[in-house]
């Protein structure tokens, strides 16, 4: 059983993360404020994921968080109420590997809790050791295998869009226009308004993130085109 | 009614003028002299009544006759003894006088002519043994006898005077003294028995001054009282017009009824400006009996009237109306313009007394700046021309140089003060434009400055400041709205999460009851639509305030339709909507926010997936015209649209307030403030059942 830590000053929410969580086979430790979380966290090592309200009494989620990861480096994944853009990079730079912004979808909070918890039990074991593997962060292409991973999880996709996938990873970071795209897969000349590269991405944006509209890896610059998150190997 | 009213009025001024000049300019005659050709004299007032041949008129002129004809035959008696004697005698005895006489001879001979005069005379003058008959009889060598009864055969109105038998006859008022005494004082030493018979014809025919005098008598007492009458008729008609048309005169009645006061565009003319239009008039007709040329043209028209009445009467009538005109013209315009109020107002008067007033007040409310101005200035001036005027008066150029020295010096300063202190304010101007564009920083340098300069600085920069604070407060107050509406909604979303989650939970329940089953449903939905409303609700607040950082890229128009295409192709799918996209053979450029630009369209795309009729096209145009990109999107809508354009961009407004469809109705408010934030503009056109929306940018 793996241990998940929720912590949130309202005793509802966190019963209802306890029963989606539950079914999906964790065990759910509850905190109601950020001291609290920390002194949880100070008895039960064992915990594998930290979710934490931002906006509570005592001690609020960014300092708890600022306090944990003194020493510990746990995945923590932010839940507020707090949507603004500031907000989110605000967490994310405290040391959240995740935000979720209330309120939730469960499927997706469940599907973020299953990534994070697959990136902090088997990334570090998986042997990347090889030339053929390109990787940003929890998105890993073997193109011995043809695989595609993300966060630890096999993903099926149509062999246009592994091409269109590798090509964007390859040069993670880098913005590739529609044609760009279309010339690099198809080798012919883009012509007229097609939409089938922009389909392709759709789909594999639908396969690859938890939440399409919001993507963690395939980003969409609205007018210019699509890259591949640099976060790193 | 006025308008006939005025014609009356002329008519009446007509008849009053033909009237006048019949009484007044008719009321004397003409009569002639030898010695002086035409006289006149006014017919008098006893005469009315009386016919021509018994009035005063008709014995003084025959007076006057009688007078002539003495002088007349003493001159001819005196040049047949001059032929006579045909020595130096003559010469002797004429005297001076009698060269006069005789010089006037050809008048008296044309003066009665027979055929011109209506006079007839002869006398009969014995001086020893030579006797002297003067006549116009015809025939000089009649007997008395015979020549008196000739003349009594002729006239009906004569004298008859033999100064011998000391006898004498008259059917006139002209006396016997009279007579003598015309005699006596004659140079002509009329021998004592002398007899004289002057008459005047029956019939006056002949054209002479008693033929004119006998007409104007006539014109001016036949049915002189009736005239008389008639002219103070006609004066009180025409004052009583006078009166009415001042009263009625200017009014008209308006559309609505009420009564309105007309001003013809003649009647804004200054009145002043009218006296001058009138002064010429005046000056003609003083002129015209200063010089007589009243008199001369008055016998002019007397002798036309006397010639012709028909004629007199038009050229009189004519006269008159065009006075009446003038008259009315000046008279009516002028109670026109009192009526109206504008008879001030319009005057050049007016003007001048509103210009001064303006200039006083000025001075007045201006005095301070006035003083600093024009003093010094006058000062300045004042201290050039004295010295100007020393160097000049002086001979030694040694003197001129040495008042050269302070005047330049003088001017050099004033001239450099002026520069200074038009440079620095020259600055602080430029910092108000600095203000005036927005930049509310910018700050008016109060240390370098001189004089007046120093108060605007500060004035400046206390400006500068009101406004810097003003905007900050007003910047804090919007950043507070959002900040109020942001806090609002994470309170309302947290309790939200909670509805969500455990209606998700009790759908998951097994529950047996359809109806509950169908109410968790409908709980569902509606908390979904409030997540959407509020996320919506913070979005539209922080554009509308501003509160949102924008970064412009060169988007590319084209790639953008294309991904919101695909990004919607399933949902479109669904509905049977198919998109047709149309747009230039090469790439067109925007300058705008990625992901604005994203949320503008998804809001659109939206709203077409949830409003466009299903099977039906959905239709992108992209046009490139002038620099401009426009972005249609034209669709069919499902239900009529039955409210205007203007209202969809409303915030909360949706197409059919009917229609239970999720949407929070924020999401054209937002795609129009989120275009115009980026400097685009957002346009939705409603034609039936087509919904179109533009969206404009320059092309980058």
């Amino acid at each position: 059983m793996i241990d998940i830590l929720v912590c949130d000053d309202d005793k509802e929410i966190v019963d209802a993360i306890e029963i989606y969580l539950s079914k999906e086979g964790y065990n759910i430790l509850k905190a109601y404020d950020g001291i609290e979380a920390i002194e949880t966290l100070k008895k039960n090592p064992s915990v594998a994921l930290l979710i934490i309200d931002i906006m509570m009494p005592r001690m609020d989620g960014i300092h708890a968080t600022v306090k944990i990861r003194e020493n510990n480096s746990l995945p923590i994944i932010f839940l507020s109420a707090k949507s603004e853009d500031t907000d989110k990079i605000l967490g994310l730079n405290m040391g959240a590997d995740d935000y979720i912004t209330k309120p939730f979808n469960p499927l997706e909070l469940i599907a973020r809790v299953n990534s994070a918890i697959r990136r902090y039990t088997q990334l570090g074991t998986l042997n990347i050791d090889n030339n053929a593997v390109f990787k940003s962060g929890g998105l890993l292409l073997n193109d011995d295998t043809k695989e595609v991973i993300v966060d630890g999880k096999d993903v099926k996709l149509t062999p246009i869009e592994y091409n269109i996938l590798m090509l964007l990873v390859r040069n993670k970071g880098k913005v590739f226009s529609i044609d760009q795209i279309y010339e690099s897969i198809w080798n012919e000349e883009a012509i007229g308004a097609d939409n089938t590269v922009a389909v392709h991405i759709r789909h594999i944006r639908e396969k690859i993130e938890i939440n399409p509209k919001e993507p963690r890896y395939l980003k969409v610059v609205w007018g210019v085109g699509y890259k591949i998150e640099n976060y790193g190997d | 009614m006025n308008k006939f009213l005025h014609f009356l009025q002329h008519v009446v001024f007509i008849c009053l003028a033909l009237l006048v000049v019949n009484l007044v300019v008719f009321n004397f005659t003409p009569y002639r002299t030898a010695k002086n050709d035409s006289k006149y004299h006014y017919i008098s007032q006893n005469d009315i009544g009386n016919t021509f041949k018994d009035s005063e008129t008709f014995n003084k002129m025959f007076g006057i006759s009688v007078s002539d004809v003495i002088d007349y035959c003493g001159v001819l008696r005196r040049m047949e003894d001059a032929k006579n004697k045909k020595g130096s005698q003559n010469l002797l005895s004429s005297s001076s006088s009698d060269d006069e006489k005789i010089a006037n001879v050809s008048r008296y001979n044309d003066l009665f002519n027979p055929q011109r005069s209506n006079i007839r005379f002869y006398a009969v003058e014995k001086s020893g043994t030579v006797v002297y008959t003067q006549t116009n009889l015809g025939s000089a060598s009649l007997s008395a006898d015979e020549l008196k009864k000739k003349l009594l055969d002729e006239c009906d109105r004569y004298i008859y005077l033999d100064a011998a038998g000391k006898i004498f006859e008259t059917n006139t008022l002209i006396e016997e003294d009279t007579v003598y005494s015309i005699f006596r004082e004659s140079p002509s030493d009329y021998p004592s028995d002398t007899v004289l018979m002057v008459g005047l014809k029956r019939a006056i025919s002949a054209p002479d001054e008693y033929k004119e005098a006998m007409t104007a008598f006539n014109a001016y007492t036949v049915g002189f009282y009736f005239k008389a009458a008639g002219l103070v008729v006609c004066a009180v008609i025409y004052v009583f017009l006078l009166v009415v048309l001042t009263v009625r005169e200017g009014y008209i009645r308006g559309e609505d009824g009420k009564r309105l006061v007309k001003v013809y565009p003649t009647d804004r003319i200054p009145f002043e400006i009218r006296l001058v239009l009138l002064y010429p008039l005046i000056l003609v007709f003083g002129l015209f009996f200063e010089t007589g040329l009243g008199r001369r043209a008055g016998r002019l028209l007397y002798g036309l009237y006397v010639t012709n009445i028909l004629y007199a009467l038009i050229i009189v009538a004519i006269l008159a109306l065009t006075l009446s005109f003038i008259i009315a013209f000046f008279y009516y315009g002028f109670v026109r313009r009192v009526k109206a109020g504008i008879w001030w107002n319009t005057s050049i008067t007016c003007f001048i007394v509103r210009k001064i007033a303006k200039l006083v007040d000025e001075v007045r409310g201006n005095l301070p700046v006035f003083i600093r101005t024009w003093l010094p200035y006058a000062a300045f001036v004042l201290y050039n021309v004295v010295f100007a005027y020393l160097i000049y008066n002086r001979r030694s150029l040694r003197y001129k140089l040495v008042f050269s020295i302070p005047l330049i010096a003088v001017d050099v300063i004033v001239g450099y003060l002026i520069y200074r202190s038009l440079k620095e304010r020259s600055k602080i101007t430029d910092v108000i434009d600095k203000i005036c564009e927005g930049d509310i920083s910018a700050k008016a340098d109060e240390e370098n400055v001189h004089g007046e300069n120093i108060g605007f600085a500060r004035a400046v920069n206390s400006i500068g400041k009101s406004v810097n604070d003003a905007v900050n407060k007003s910047m804090k107050d919007e950043k507070m709205k959002t900040d109020l509406i942001t806090n609002v909604s994470h309170d309302l979303k947290t309790p939200l999460t909670s509805i969500i989650n455990y209606v998700d939970l009790l759908k998951k329940e097994n529950i047996n009851n359809d109806t509950a089953v169908g109410y968790i449903n409908i709980l569902d939905e509606k908390s979904q639509r409030l997540k959407q409303l509020t996320d919506d609700l913070v979005e539209a607040s922080k554009i509308s305030s501003g509160n949102i950082v924008l970064q412009y890229e060169r988007l590319n128009v084209k790639a953008l339709i294309d991904q919101m295409n695909a990004e919607f192709y399933d949902k479109f799918e669904e509905k049977q909507l198919s998109v047709v996209t149309n747009s230039p053979e090469k790439d067109v450029y925007i300058s705008a926010d990625s992901r604005s630009m994203f949320r503008v369209l998804e809001n659109l795309m939206t709203n077409i997936n949830k409003y466009a009729l299903p099977g039906t096209r959905v239709y992108t145009d992209i046009t490139s015209v002038n620099k401009k990109v426009d972005i249609c999107l034209k669709n069919i809508s499902a239900n009529p649209l039955n409210i205007s354009s203007s209202e969809l961009m409303e915030r909360f407004v949706r197409g059919d307030e009917s229609r239970t469809t999720e949407g929070s109705g924020l999401g054209l408010s937002i795609a129009k403030n989120l275009t115009e934030a980026m400097g685009g503009t957002f346009d939705i056109h409603l034609d039936g059942d087509l919904f179109k929306v533009t969206v404009s940018f320059k092309e980058a």
